[in-house]
């Protein structure tokens, strides 16, 4: 490494930038490292340091950095807007809504930074005001990723499937290729019982991100759900404990009228009710750990 | 508008809501009765400060009251179930309102329920709330057809 710079911050920074963009963390830390030797205050490489770091998972790393650049400049917008990624991720929940706060009040038109304000009132269960900040989100920026997301959270929340289904296909039209999509389809078709069709978007959206755990792990639950010894189950896994009290009435009703007009029957069908209940309370979760093992996670 | 909404709403002192599960409320309901799922669905109107819920609860013991008070004094008026059900018929009657009153309360507090299941939010543990809920569910009731025989008398 010479002692005179090669490349400017700008060009560092585009460089470092490319790297983060095809998940090159290894080589971008690298090359900051490298930059910051030359320009060891500049916020841009630092920022671009903080960000290689939250992406990798070191969050308290990513903090400290990002302290450093705020102890220069109070005032940076990127810093601070990460920051709050850093805060919620460490828990510190009421700091990152005091932070988003003084984003928006800064920044009034900035319909993103509703829209996340919106996903930490969903998270915390403020849930009326979480959708009043959608719709401030989608006001300010209609075509806005997050803000489309976040109404349709709302619609999810609320269960209705108009404005669900409406709000779906706003974000497929406007956004088709993101991955926030897919996961809000996947969630979708769940809710409507659809796993094959869900599990299919998830094994794309698995090519998309092979490394990612999260994705696997969600895949391994669609193939669960869908999987052909899960059939018997489907009303259960459908419509949840609803379905549950339902069998719990029919089974009474069914069980009484098998004992006064077939006794004979009456012995195994309570054997058969009796396995049907230890199947849905075991074999899911055999299933999906076997299918774990599987995928080894 | 905005100001209302830019008010912060979190704070250091109290720690983000998380509910007890349906699933731990749908076994409380079947094995405790309709006093335990009462008892354990306050808990997470508690952890919500929802007061518009006492109504419902209210609502609810008058309910589960009532329908000690017919089993032990009006059996007429299930005569068309006991011909149905035959031995079955009080346990079944209590296993339905602790699931009706299970079913209302996750109607009430739904779009928590919801929202936690999107964000995947990690329920608090329910075994010792459940067990404590279920036990004194059971006493409750107990004490309950105990009172509404003596004051009969």
């Amino acid at each position: 490494m010479s002692e005179f710079p090669l490349l400017s911050v700008r060009d560092y920074a585009l460089q470092i930038d490319g790297l983060i963009e095809r998940n090159r963390y290894a080589h971008a830390r690298v090359l900051i490292g490298e930059a910051l030797a030359h320009y060891p205050n500049d916020s841009t490489l630092l920022f671009a340091a903080a960000r290689v770091d939250y992406d990798t998972g070191a969050r308290d790393e990513a903090r400290h950095t990002l302290q450093q650049i705020l102890a220069h400049d109070p005032d940076d917008y990127a810093a601070r807007s990460l920051m709050v990624n850093v805060l919620q991720d460490q828990g510190n929940l009421p700091q990152a809504e005091l932070l988003l706060i003084e984003l928006i009040r800064e920044y009034p038109e900035a319909g993103f930074q509703y829209a996340r304000y919106a996903l930490l009132m969903y998270r915390t269960l403020h849930i009326e005001k979480a959708q009043a900040l959608a719709r401030e989100a989608f006001r300010l920026d209609p075509n806005n990723e997050l803000a489309l997301t976040t109404c349709l959270i709302g619609d999810i929340i609320d269960g209705r499937k108009g404005a669900e289904q409406a709000g779906l296909a706003r974000l497929l039209q406007g956004h088709p290729e993101s991955e926030n999509t897919a996961r809000m389809l996947i969630t979708h078709l769940l809710s409507r019982g659809r796993y094959k069709a869900a599990k299919r978007i998830a094994v794309e959206l698995l090519k998309l991100y092979p490394n990612s755990r999260e994705v696997l792990e969600l895949v391994v639950q669609l193939d669960a759900l869908s999987h052909w010894s899960m059939l018997p189950l489907w009303p259960l896994n459908r419509w949840g404990w609803a379905a549950s009290g339902a069998l719990y009435v029919l089974t009474l009703l069914g069980m009484n009228l098998v004992r006064n007009q077939a006794p004979l029957f009456a012995s195994a069908a309570t054997w058969t009710l009796l396995g049907y209940c230890a199947y849905s309370w075991i074999y899911p979760s055999l299933l999906t750990r076997w299918l774990k093992r599987r995928a080894g996670l | 508008m905005r100001e209302h909404l830019l008010t912060p709403s979190l704070s250091a002192t109290t720690r983000p809501v998380t509910l007890y599960s349906v699933q731990s409320s749908f076994l409380v309901a079947f094995f405790g009765g309709p006093a335990a799922i009462l008892l354990y669905s306050g808990l997470n109107s508690w952890r919500l400060r929802r007061t518009a819920d006492i109504p419902v609860y209210m609502l609810g013991t008058a309910l589960v009251a009532g329908l000690v008070y017919a089993l032990l004094f009006q059996p007429m008026i299930f005569a068309d179930v006991f011909e149905l059900l035959g031995d079955d018929t009080n346990r079944a009657l209590r296993v339905v309102l602790s699931l009706a009153i299970c079913g209302v309360f996750y109607g009430l507090h739904q779009k928590q329920h919801r929202s936690a299941a999107f964000f995947h939010d990690k329920p608090p543990s329910p075994w010792i709330p459940a067990i404590i809920c279920i036990a004194a569910g059971i006493g409750i009731m107990t004490g309950l057809y105990a009172m509404i025989v003596v004051m009969a008398r």
